[in-house]
């Protein structure tokens, strides 16, 4: 079920009236009932995939949890595999015998090729997998205590705010939480409208304007000469923002309505001033969790330049991977993994007390190096974000801006001077949902309204899915 | 339990009131636009005098037909990007303000004909909900929620409140007269845009003829019929056929025949048997200046050869 969809406008009010009627100890059942019908809504069977990996690490959990040495290194890895394995199965097996086959057929080797696997990914695969390989690590390193309750368990897996594309939670965070009685509350419910209007606002009013924009000129890349291309890829800088970072913020405002606290995604990213802050600010649950579960396991920084930077290597192009089996995601990896060591060599720093032309000068800088990774993150296929960068940077013609369709161009303007300028005056100053949970009632009645308004004037009614569903 | 009751209600309240002031605000800066694709082109239509000949279409019928070429009081009222649901629909709102003409042009894109439609172009009449009864039912069917949107007066401006404004601001000032028409300037690029566009064109998945598709043409037809509108249908040329479109033009063509509404093929029309070959694409779709020049000629003769069977 899509979050800008009239199915959650229906489904989310008579879950959350359901929640807070029923007594506590039916709750949980309430939700975790909820959100097998939320993912239904996709692809009804893929909850057996889901259920298979949450039997799998519940029952290594318990077993993780009261064994010494070797054998509690077995379950975790059992674990891991499994989780790793139902990911290479549905999102990494076809890239792999792609790649493969096209080896052999370079190398003559005269064999049939593998044949692929007509499956569709399940919707949030990556998300929910991490999530739960987070779960059975923390376990094992004795931070959480294993969950005997199965459906509290799986609640913490499927939650339905947060299910298909994060924010990737921890145990320590969430599974608490189910155990919580959660009392209605006024505050809650207003702060949390907003925060959910204010996602909204995000991504079918910015992210889907400037999608129509992007999609007619990356499909169509070749007829495009320099500042068109660069003018698209800034749009789908915008666009990929706005898209994910809607969806976490109606996550956490829906979750917060229902007594939910879930972890920031997101934390103005294009004000960042280096490229290491870009990446404390961008999808931040995905970025700590490699952090905490990779990059610091491989070493960190605590075995001098070298290391780190090999480090930093891998974990982005993990990260890269994490997105999508493709060449282009791994490039998208790299490039941020390198960047990011080369701040380190050129020990570039964000340094606050700079005069604000540095400071803008530095955030432009760091917007564009992002820019061009987004064009490895947007294209289909290698040859494509090659013959972009190529043509952005050829001089021939590269003044002739192609703005498409007038209308939308104006109405894609308005959308992302809206967004700046409310994340320069107001988010810049204070989180979004502490933002929103200080308004009195005059001011939470006029931010509903206008988001709703503006959903109404500018949204885009028949929009596309989230961008990060895919992975 | 009550501050959120008080909360609730009253941001309906206001979400009401505003969406009440500024729906007829709207309303009134619509009424006034009389350029662009957001409606100003079609109350420039309906403001004037009749015309006798009006072309439609999407942007091959826009780009390229010159109506000064058919005669002196011919308009293009051709949308770029627009399928068959939306000239269906602006055709019942033309009769409905009986502006119809005493020969319709219709530009049909074969291929399209094979797609299953979303309807989707139909939002693009919003303004006409409510107004037209055939619109109003072909928006219902968008989407079981479209008659909710509804519900909001502004929904009828959604997604082009800035280019109303912008087009309401260049209506202020008297404009000069306009056949519809736009053209194309050639450039540089072209032949390049138009090598690389050629080589994305597929062949055609299906020759099957989308039976949805199909009713909205039959729904102009009639509309045309009902009015003692003249109806010819025609294509435009492309620069390289996909694999399967003469199986398509020729089940389209039947379906015309039973209706006996005339059909210009893309063959009758076929520009590229002129010389400079080089300068009519724009791109593997489309025509320049130049091409768009010997397009609307090649049409003018067909009538002049053909005046017996519109008569």
């Amino acid at each position: 079920m899509l979050f800008n969809s009239f199915q959650f406008l229906l489904f989310f009010p008579v879950v959350t009236l359901l929640h807070f009627a029923l007594p506590h100890r039916y709750r949980w059942g309430l939700l975790l009932f909820a959100s097998c019908v939320f993912y239904s809504a996709f692809i009804p069977y893929y909850l057996i995939i889901l259920l298979v990996s949450i039997l799998i690490d519940y029952y290594a959990a318990i077993l993780i949890e009261p064994s010494e040495g070797k054998k509690r290194k077995t379950y975790l890895v059992v674990s891991i595999i499994s989780n790793l394995a139902l990911l290479s199965i549905f999102k990494y097996f076809n890239f792999f015998t792609e790649n493969f086959n096209e080896l052999l057929l370079w190398l003559g080797v005269g064999v049939k090729p593998i044949p692929y696997l007509h499956i569709i990914l399940p919707i949030g695969l990556s998300f929910h997998t991490f999530q739960a390989m987070s779960y059975t690590i923390e376990v094992y390193r004795r931070n959480q205590v294993a969950e005997r309750n199965f459906g509290i368990y799986s609640l913490y897996v499927m939650f339905f705010p947060q299910l298909v594309a994060g924010p990737i939670e921890r145990p320590q965070n969430m599974l608490h939480q189910f155990y919580e009685e959660k009392i209605f509350s006024s505050s809650r419910l207003m702060a949390g409208l907003q925060q959910m209007g204010w996602g909204l606002f995000k991504k079918a009013v910015v992210a889907d304007q400037l999608s129509i924009y992007v999609n007619s000129i990356y499909n169509h890349w070749e007829l495009n000469t320099g500042a068109t291309l660069l003018f698209a890829t800034y749009c789908f800088a915008f666009q990929i923002y706005c898209d994910f970072s809607g969806y976490s913020d109606i996550a956490q405002g829906s979750a917060h309505i229902l007594g939910f606290r879930l972890m920031d995604n997101f934390n103005l990213p294009y004000f960042s001033k280096t490229v290491t802050e870009f990446w404390r600010r961008w999808h931040i649950s995905l970025s700590s969790w490699l952090k905490d579960y990779l990059y610091i396991p491989l070493g960190g920084n605590r075995f001098g330049k070298f290391k780190t930077y090999r480090n930093l290597l891998y974990t982005m192009l993990l990260g890269g991977l994490w997105h999508g089996a493709s060449w282009n995601f791994i490039v998208w990896g790299f490039l941020n993994g390198a960047f990011l060591s080369a701040e380190r060599i050129l020990n570039i720093k964000e340094t606050t007390s700079s005069s604000w032309p540095v400071r803008a000068a530095k955030i432009f800088m760091t917007f564009n190096l992002i820019a061009l990774t987004w064009i490895f993150f947007r294209s289909v296929t290698l040859h494509q974000s090659i013959g972009i960068v190529k043509n952005i940077f050829t001089a021939n013609g590269f003044w002739n801006l192609r703005i498409q369709d007038s209308g939308i161009f104006a109405g894609m303007s308005v959308a992302v001077g809206l967004l700046l300028a409310i994340e320069f005056l107001i988010f810049r100053k204070q989180r979004v949902p502490d933002y929103f949970s200080s308004r009195s009632m005059v001011q939470s009645i006029a931010w509903t309204s206008f988001f709703v308004l503006m959903l109404v004037l500018l949204g885009v009614s028949e929009g596309d899915q989230f961008i990060y569903f895919q992975f | 339990m009550k501050k959120s009751l008080v909360y609730i209600l009253s941001s309906i309240m206001l979400i009401v009131t505003i969406d009440w002031a500024l729906g007829s605000l709207f309303d009134s800066l619509y009424a006034k636009i009389l350029l662009g694709q957001t409606g100003g082109k079609i109350n420039y239509y309906l403001r004037q005098k009749d015309f006798s000949v009006v072309v439609m279409g999407n942007s091959r019928a826009l780009y390229q037909i010159n109506p000064d070429s058919l005669g002196s009081n011919c308009f293009n009222l051709s949308h770029a990007g627009m399928s068959q649901i939306f000239h269906t629909g602006l055709v019942h709102v033309l009769e409905q303000e009986k502006k119809m003409p005493r020969l319709i042009l219709l530009h049909l894109e074969p291929e399209e004909f094979t797609f299953a439609d979303h309807g989707t172009d139909i939002q693009n009449l919003k303004y006409y909900y409510g107004k037209d009864s055939l619109v109003t039912a072909y928006l219902r069917n968008v989407s079981p929620y479209e008659r909710f949107k509804f519900l909001f007066h502004l929904y009828r401006y959604n997604g082009r409140a800035a280019s109303i404004l912008k087009n309401y601001w260049y209506s202020r000032r008297p404009l000069p007269p306009t056949n519809g028409f736009e053209s194309l300037v050639a450039t540089d690029r072209d032949s390049i845009n138009t090598f690389y566009s050629a080589e994305k064109i597929e062949p055609i998945k299906t020759t099957a003829l989308n039976e949805v598709q199909v009713e909205y043409l039959e729904e102009f037809i009639k509309t045309c019929s009902r009015s003692n509108t003249k109806l010819v249908c025609f294509t435009s040329p492309l620069f390289t056929e996909p694999r399967g479109l003469n199986q398509v033009t020729a089940k389209l063509t039947a379906i015309l025949a039973r209706h006996k509404v005339p059909y210009i093929s893309a063959d009758e029309i076929d520009v590229t048997k002129y010389p400079h070959r080089q300068w009519l694409w724009k791109d593997a779709h489309h025509l320049t200046n130049y091409g768009a020049a010997i397009e609307s000629k090649l049409l003018a003769d067909w009538f002049m050869l053909n005046h017996k069977i519109i008569e």
